[in-house]
């Protein structure tokens, strides 16, 4: 499981972007999605994700978000629930001002 | 983004994950001639393959142009490598493009400060540089240049210049895997292909976190885990990673621990009598250095020698030697020893940088061999590449100091004038002495020209030696009485070796300039330009012919060939010269095209064969060798050497190693004794310290920075600590530290049983952050054949920025 490093004081060294990603995302688990109810019912409650179809041990979900940091905050979420074994991106679509400098 | 536009793509991106999930209860099949119909096509909306930008996985992903700008990516369903799947990195790889400190003019460093100039100022000041002094010039590239850029910078520097000063950042990634395969088959390169994840029974990952740096592969493993199949994968490693997390079994061993592992294991094989005698009788011999001056063919042996020499691995010596339990190693050995299973062998840098690189890679391929594990589908020993085209460019074009295109050598004299021949050169163009390797190039670069420093003009095309070469201190960082030396870097944002540059040369980068990859299973790749680079960026190819055509207007004799000719000359329909060596005529043309048709004459010798660019225009890559068919088709090959899939073994073999260096069809299972580490801790430096990459970042992280989304989520390189050996010193989490090894410091946040877990007394730094140069203390020994230096282990200590007050 990804964990991220906890600095207090870590610096942006670069700017923020505002861009508004859409991101169409394959979620894999430990075994049958039908077997991981309660990790489906966090899904349903972050109101940015939109649930698609499953079958086998993968489920489709689409990510729209406000803001990258809050795309970014959700994979990681994501990633991190119980019996999330990997996601995988199918297609990620963005705003003009995809950039950061 | 308007909210019906907003919701158009959102549908697309539901279609497009929805159908990777219901496509089966596995990874979609793919079908060559699978298009990409359900990704949105309104609003100006257009979509085109490329691969991946970034590692040597070679993800194909479609990319969506709208309005002359990159707005979306999408996985490629029709790519057999990654079945429409992308990693976290291949989801940003749109954004990489458009860094708002993206270079965009020519930039002379005059009186210390950076002033814009003219393309063609910079063209001649390069060129003049050139003229003046041909044989103290020296071009840097790496595994990011395309092959047709790399085809170029070879073909300038050893056929126009006779010059073989060039050499690639691949020395300091690869350049063991090329060595061991060169000493193991007699040929570069491996023999399986990606199928291998998809058919094994045993995963080993030796000194390899697949998991964060090459995600989709893994991913492929874990896949068939989820769909409940069962596939043990073993991780051996000096630290624990993610890859350690889904493993059946962790083997922790020592720094160098993996070459006693292997001889333990062949040990056993030979021991317990299980090893395939007839695999071995019909396609092996056994091969040993030799005493006095160990070369890359070494010396045949006898299997009696051989089994002599390894007698002495014994599980139980392993164990001393490597830190890895005897019952592992008997583990390891029974599994080898089982033919009704399949065992597929990873690698990468931990094998690779690496004092003994050429070694551990051999014996590694002799475990195989010897086991009979080898050329079946599952049962193979792999080396992964860390960039995009390292294979592609670096090994099949030969950009290396020594090497010629396809598999050719500078020191072979029918190899120099089968490329004076190609070339249409004056014999004895070519120059028979192989050029300075990376780690020598720099040194004769950053010594003063009086003490012998021969090279002072040093171009650099596409990576970044100021933060990625070992021993910074002593090989990059800025010196006194290097006035008359003279740095050109082409790069797409300023870097740490930007920062040193006398003359910087704004690149065009990925979808902004065609070009051609070649990936870690043999499988060459292309795609069109899509979109401009902004401002007057300009692809690298286009320097170098443009570098070249101003020596030939000069008069530089070895930029004409044979006829006086312009050696990159190119010619319409009518016979008309297109000037490519201007910027606005480059694309009158397709250069790649023209230069990939060329490099393909150089293919066959080696048995690597391609096709004709137009095949690689309609595929999502081809495996090489690719065979020409009855029917005219051109048919790729997954696995060499093996009678069912290759073409070039003789009817019969059922495997064949048609270039063995022995040339007898064999290929050698090596011996070499066990060595330890060229620095070990000591007293006054008693903590190792191996250095390595992190899933969120790409190698020195010029592209991955510039996107905040990753930035974010690994904003700073730290060092891994073990938790005891932090407690022992009273380091806290988050407290800054600075690591000092005999060559140099660098100062860093600690992160105390993060997300690698190092044992106690090892230490693991990330080098992707140019803030914290963490290759200020690595060190620059490297292995004798592939001069691959070793990033791996060194002696360091860990020393508290702040005095701990001691309670009175």
């Amino acid at each position: 499981m990804l964990a991220k490093p906890q600095f207090p004081t870590m610096p942006l060294l670069f700017g923020e972007a505002s861009a508004v990603p859409i991101s169409g995302l394959i979620v894999t688990f430990q075994s049958s999605v039908a077997e991981h109810s309660n990790t489906i019912a966090v899904l349903r409650k972050i109101p940015e994700i939109d649930i698609g179809e499953s079958a086998g041990s993968k489920l489709a979900i689409v990510i729209d978000s406000e803001t990258k940091r809050r795309d970014q905050e959700i994979w990681d979420t994501v990633q991190q629930l119980p019996g999330v074994i990997d996601l995988a991106v199918a297609m990620v679509a963005f705003d003009e001002d995809h950039q950061a400098n | 983004m308007d909210s019906e536009r907003r919701s158009f793509l959102k549908s697309a991106a539901m279609v497009a994950a929805g159908s990777m999930v219901t496509s089966g209860t596995s990874l979609p099949v793919v079908q060559a001639d699978e298009g990409v119909d359900d990704l949105p096509v309104s609003d100006g909306l257009s979509w085109n393959k490329a691969p991946c930008r970034f590692c040597g996985t070679g993800c194909h992903v479609q990319v969506g142009i709208e309005r002359g700008r990159v707005v979306a990516i999408a996985g490629d369903k029709a790519a057999d490598v990654n079945k429409g799947l992308l990693c976290v990195k291949g989801y940003h790889v749109g954004g990489i493009l458009y860094g708002k400190d993206r270079l965009t003019k020519p930039l002379l460093r005059k009186e210390g400060k950076l002033v814009e100039i003219e393309w063609d100022a910079a063209i001649e000041i390069v060129a003049k540089r050139i003229f003046d002094s041909p044989k103290t010039f020296a071009f840097y590239g790496s595994g990011q240049w395309t092959i047709p850029e790399g085809y170029a910078a070879q073909k300038f520097m050893k056929g126009g210049l006779g010059n073989n000063h060039i050499d690639p950042n691949a020395r300091l990634c690869m350049a063991s895997a090329v060595t061991g395969f060169l000493a193991t088959y007699g040929v570069d390169e491996p023999a399986g292909c990606y199928q291998d994840l998809d058919e094994c029974d045993v995963l080993i990952t030796w000194g390899n976190n697949p998991a964060e740096m090459h995600p989709v592969l893994f991913s492929r493993v874990t896949d068939r885990r989820s769909r409940g199949e069962t596939v043990r994968i073993i991780d051996i490693g000096t630290r624990r990673t993610r890859t350690t997390d889904a493993a059946n079994d962790y083997l922790e061993m020592k720094p160098h621990g993996d070459v006693a592992i292997s001889l333990g294991i062949m040990h056993l094989l030979i021991a317990n009598d299980n090893y395939d005698k007839s695999f071995v009788e019909k396609h092996c011999n056994f091969r040993g250095a030799e005493a006095d001056a160990p070369t890359l063919q070494g010396e045949s042996i006898s299997e009696e020698e051989f089994r002599r020499r390894i007698a002495k691995y014994t599980p139980e010596h392993v164990e001393e030697l490597s830190g890895v339990p005897a019952e592992k190693i008997r583990m390891l050995g029974e599994l080898f020893g089982n033919h009704d299973i399949r065992i597929t062998s990873l690698w990468c840098m931990g094998m690779n940088q690496h004092t003994m690189g050429t070694a551990i890679n051999s014996l590694v391929h002799g475990v195989h061999l010897l086991s009979g594990h080898f050329g079946r589908p599952g049962d193979a020993p792999t080396s992964l590449t860390g960039q995009p085209s390292a294979c592609g460019t670096v090994r099949e074009v030969g950009t290396l100091a020594h090497a010629l295109p396809g598999g050719r050598i500078v020191a072979k004299p029918e190899h120099r004038e089968q490329c004076e021949d190609f070339w249409n050169l004056k014999p004895g163009s070519i120059n028979e002495v192989p050029g300075y390797h990376t780690v020598k190039m720099f040194e004769q670069f950053t010594k003063p020209t009086a003490e012998g420093g021969d090279i002072t003009t040093l171009f650099v095309q596409v990576t970044n030696p100021g933060q990625t070469l070992p021993n910074l201190n002593a090989l990059f960082n800025d010196k006194k009485g290097l006035e008359d030396k003279f740095l050109i870097v082409s790069d797409v944002y300023p870097t740490a070796t930007t920062q040193l540059a006398d003359l910087i040369l704004p690149a065009a980068l990925w979808v902004e300039k065609n070009g051609m990859f070649g990936n870690s299973e043999r499988r060459t790749q292309q795609w069109f330009k899509m979109v401009d680079p902004p401002g007057e960026a300009r692809d690298d190819c286009w320097m170098t012919i443009a570098i070249a055509h101003k020596l030939f207007e000069m008069g530089h004799e070895g930029m004409k060939d044979k006829n006086g000719e312009f050696i990159f000359a190119i010619k319409d329909a009518n016979g008309k010269e297109i000037p490519i060596w201007q910027f606005e005529h480059y694309y009158d043309t397709n250069v790649d095209k023209h230069l990939f048709e060329e490099y393909r004459l150089f293919s066959t010798m080696k048995h690597k064969n391609l096709a004709p660019y137009d095949e690689y225009v309609k595929a999502r890559g081809l495996r090489w060798p690719v065979v020409q068919q009855e029917d005219g088709s051109w048919r790729e090959t997954r696995y060499r050497f093996s009678e069912f899939d290759d073409p070039f073994v003789t009817k019969g073999q059922e495997f064949e190693f048609y270039h063995s260096s022995s040339n007898d069809g064999r290929a050698q299972i090596w011996f070499h004794e066990y060595a330890p580490p060229p620095e070990v801790p000591d007293d006054d430096y008693p903590m190792w310290l191996c250095t390595g990459r992190v899933l969120e970042h790409w190698h020195t992280g010029t592209l991955t920075r510039r996107l905040s989304p990753l930035n974010r989520a690994m904003p700073t390189a730290y060092v891994e600590m073990n938790s005891e050996d932090a407690k022992a010193a009273n380091i806290r989490q988050g407290e800054k530290v600075v690591i000092e090894s005999r060559r140099g410091t660098c100062e860093l946040p600690v992160w105390i049983d993060g997300r690698g877990r190092p044992p106690r007394g090892t230490v693991f730094v990330p080098f992707f952050d140019e803030t914290k140069l963490i290759n200020n203390c690595t060190l620059e020994a490297h292995d004798p054949f592939s001069k691959q230096p070793d990033y791996k282990k060194c002696a360091v200590r860990v020393v508290k920025k702040t005095p701990v007050k001691v309670p009175s």
